[in-house]
């Protein structure tokens, strides 16, 4: 029972490439769902996003601001005679 | 018995022998028949059962394009929504499991059992659309069979009314049916596309295989609008309207130098957010679509025309005694006798009678001509839909009470875009740049429509309007030079003109000695005390001049007017 060495190796070297093949197969199954999850993350963040975008767009509201301002924080525009022009 | 045993067992040895090997070449042989029926024969057939357990085909989501203002603030946005549908035939071979919906309150189990029912024999009935995605999953999660569930997108409109004609919005198929989302559907909409999977026992996808159809998701848009003055233009428009009790208005808003819709705003408008209870009359975005004769908002062209042929100088006198003029069977009057007055002085005091003259001394076809020039009687090209073309009537003879009325604004119709346009030629040194709603880089070639000489006369001209002696003092905006004109018109109502109901009109622009700002305003049929374009149009277009020129930095070209005072922004009820 003595092989060539050439034949030894390639014993060896197709089981080590069959472990191979499993585990890579395994890993990209891995992944894609890891990928999958990602996507999904992604669909719910851009919901969050986008509702939150309306709430931003509900609170700081143009509008909004300005009522503040004029009511609560008692601002107003300056008149013509308080603003000096600063010329560069 | 022992010698027995010996004799037997060589020939015994070799037969187990022989026997055992024989069993094991059958069962070998039919080991390999069986994997050549299933790998060779049966391959097909089995591969399929396989895949039709494990291969799915899924879709690739393709939300639609955002569209932005010109600093990248969203004005409209797609959130993902989930809608739940049955498939009454899956559902029917379960009812049993319906009792899980009870208490539900996104899907109620009367509410399922009813719609199962009513479409018995068919495989998709939608349940309810455009749920939050965690009101969905509630559902989901009960795990009924036949209850499916798939992604759309829903539009939202974070500026609200505010953008509400500028904007649009789309149905809940997700398509553009007013305003930009209806322009641009094209570009804004994506095409969704489709993907083959493998998923596991779990449901968990596993493997990507292929991508049948790439999914390709819709164009971002940035609009030419800046949301600030939107929101000014917006407020002040609204004032206006509700203070002169008028039926509805618009205000554009134009950058002379790139011919960028900067505002643009009706009433009245509508929140696009909630679309329950819409009047039709308001979806309409006015200022492209309406359509009124600009009365003496009109003028400076026909001055412009008389400038540029040579006829006049703007300190040409005329005569306008005695305030009346007979052309035809029809007579032109001004407000009163205003005697011998200089070109100017026509544009100042707004006199039908001088503008009549002067375009009675014209060729025939040299007014309607000049008109066309400035855009009248053509779309503007602001690609939004419904745009009118305005009318500029074309003839071959103009008799001369058409063309005095031409002269001072009758006898044609033109949009707010349209005005705003053709005051942007006067602002931009005679250069007429298209109007566009989308944002653009540098500055777009024009063309040289009317002599940059010509424009700067017309200009100074009409900073006399809002002088102290002109018909729009209320124009006038504190620390800047603003020229402009005012327009009051009868409308035009089944069988003529109405007696009391007027638009009110005022178009200027502004810092008159370096024009960046073109704004029109108008206001229809105000039942208030007021209809004058002077009175109602002119505060509304001062309040938005002031608010554009500071809030875009432009520096006061008139500094004395800081000190010297003026009209008082706050001053409005």
């Amino acid at each position: 029972m003595t092989a060539p060495w050439v034949i030894r190796f390639l014993v060896v070297a197709v089981a080590v490439s069959a472990l191979a093949v499993s585990y890579s197969v395994h890993e990209a199954r891995r992944l894609t769902d890891e990928s999958q999850k990602l996507q999904q993350q992604q669909t719910r963040l851009e919901s969050q996003w986008s509702q939150l975008l309306l709430e931003h767009s509900t609170w700081g509201s143009y509008a909004r601001v300005e009522r503040l301002a004029r009511e609560e924080l008692g601002m107003k525009l300056p008149k013509t005679d308080e603003r000096v022009l600063i010329r560069p | 018995m022992k010698k027995q045993a010996r004799k037997t067992r060589q020939p015994n040895h070799r037969m187990r022998w022989r026997f055992v090997l024989g069993f094991w070449m059958v069962c070998a042989c039919l080991l390999l028949a069986r994997a050549v029926d299933l790998q060779v024969v049966q391959h097909d057939f089995l591969a399929h059962q396989g895949d039709i357990r494990n291969l799915r085909v899924e879709p690739l989501a393709a939300h639609r394009g955002v569209i932005r203002d010109r600093a990248g603030r969203p004005l409209a946005v797609s959130t993902p929504v989930v809608t739940l549908w049955a498939n009454p035939r899956e559902a029917l071979e379960h009812p049993e499991q319906w009792s899980r919906l009870a208490g539900n309150s996104v899907v109620t189990q009367k509410d399922f059992a009813r719609k199962v029912r009513r479409h018995e024999s068919r495989e998709f009935v939608y349940l309810e659309r455009g749920l939050a995605p965690e009101a969905a999953k509630q559902v989901l999660d009960l795990n009924i069979p036949g209850i499916h569930s798939l992604t759309e997108y829903r539009r939202y409109y974070p500026a609200g009314e505010v953008s509400s004609h500028v904007v649009g919005f789309t149905n809940i198929d997700d398509e553009g049916q007013e305003g930009t989302e209806l322009a641009m559907d094209d570009h804004l909409s994506g095409h969704s596309g489709r993907k083959k999977v493998v998923r596991d026992l779990l449901g968990r996808v596993i493997q990507d295989i292929e991508v049948l159809e790439p999914a390709e998701p819709g164009e971002d848009i940035t609009l030419s609008i800046d949301l600030r003055l939107q929101y000014l233009a917006y407020r002040e428009l609204l004032g206006a309207v509700q203070k002169h009790k008028a039926r509805g208005g618009s205000a554009v808003v134009v950058d002379v130098r790139t011919g960028e819709v900067l505002a643009m705003v009706n009433q009245p408008a509508y929140n696009p957010n909630n679309r329950g209870n819409l009047d039709t009359a308001a979806l309409r975005n006015r200022a492209v679509t309406d359509l009124f004769e600009p009365g003496s908002t009109m003028k400076p062209f026909t001055v412009a025309a008389a400038l540029e042929m040579g006829m006049v100088t703007p300190s040409t006198t005329i005569n306008t005694h005695p305030g009346t003029l007979r052309v035809g069977s029809k007579t032109i009057r001004d407000h009163r006798d205003y005697g011998v007055i200089d070109i100017t002085t026509v544009l100042t005091k707004s006199s039908n009678v001088g503008t009549s003259k002067l375009a009675l001394a014209m060729d025939q076809q040299a007014l309607p001509d000049y008109l066309e020039r400035f855009g009248f009687g053509r779309a503007t090209g602001i690609s939004f839909p419904g745009e009118s073309d305005g009318l500029l009537p074309l003839r071959s003879q103009w008799r001369d009470v058409e063309r005095a009325a031409l002269s001072y604004g009758y006898g044609l119709s033109v949009s707010a875009v349209q005005l705003a346009q053709a005051y942007a030629v006067l602002a931009n040194d005679g250069v007429k740049v298209p109007l566009t709603l989308k944002k653009v880089d540098g500055i777009p070639q024009g063309e040289q429509v009317l002599g940059k000489t010509t424009a700067r006369q017309l200009v100074q001209m009409l900073e006399t309007v809002v002088s102290r002696v002109g018909t729009a003092r209320r124009a006038q905006v504190p620390g800047y030079q603003v020229a402009g004109k005012t327009g009051t018109v009868h409308k035009v109502v089944a069988g003529g003109y109405a007696d009391d109901n007027y638009i009110g009109l005022f178009a200027g622009l502004a810092p008159a000695t370096d024009p960046r700002i073109v704004t029109v305003v108008v206001i229809d049929d105000p039942r208030g005390e007021d209809y004058y374009g002077g009175l109602v149009a002119a505060p509304a277009f001062s309040n938005i001049m002031s608010g554009v020129l500071r809030t875009l930095h432009v520096p006061p070209d008139k500094p004395e007017g800081l000190l010297a005072g003026g009209p008082d922004p706050e001053d409005r009820s």
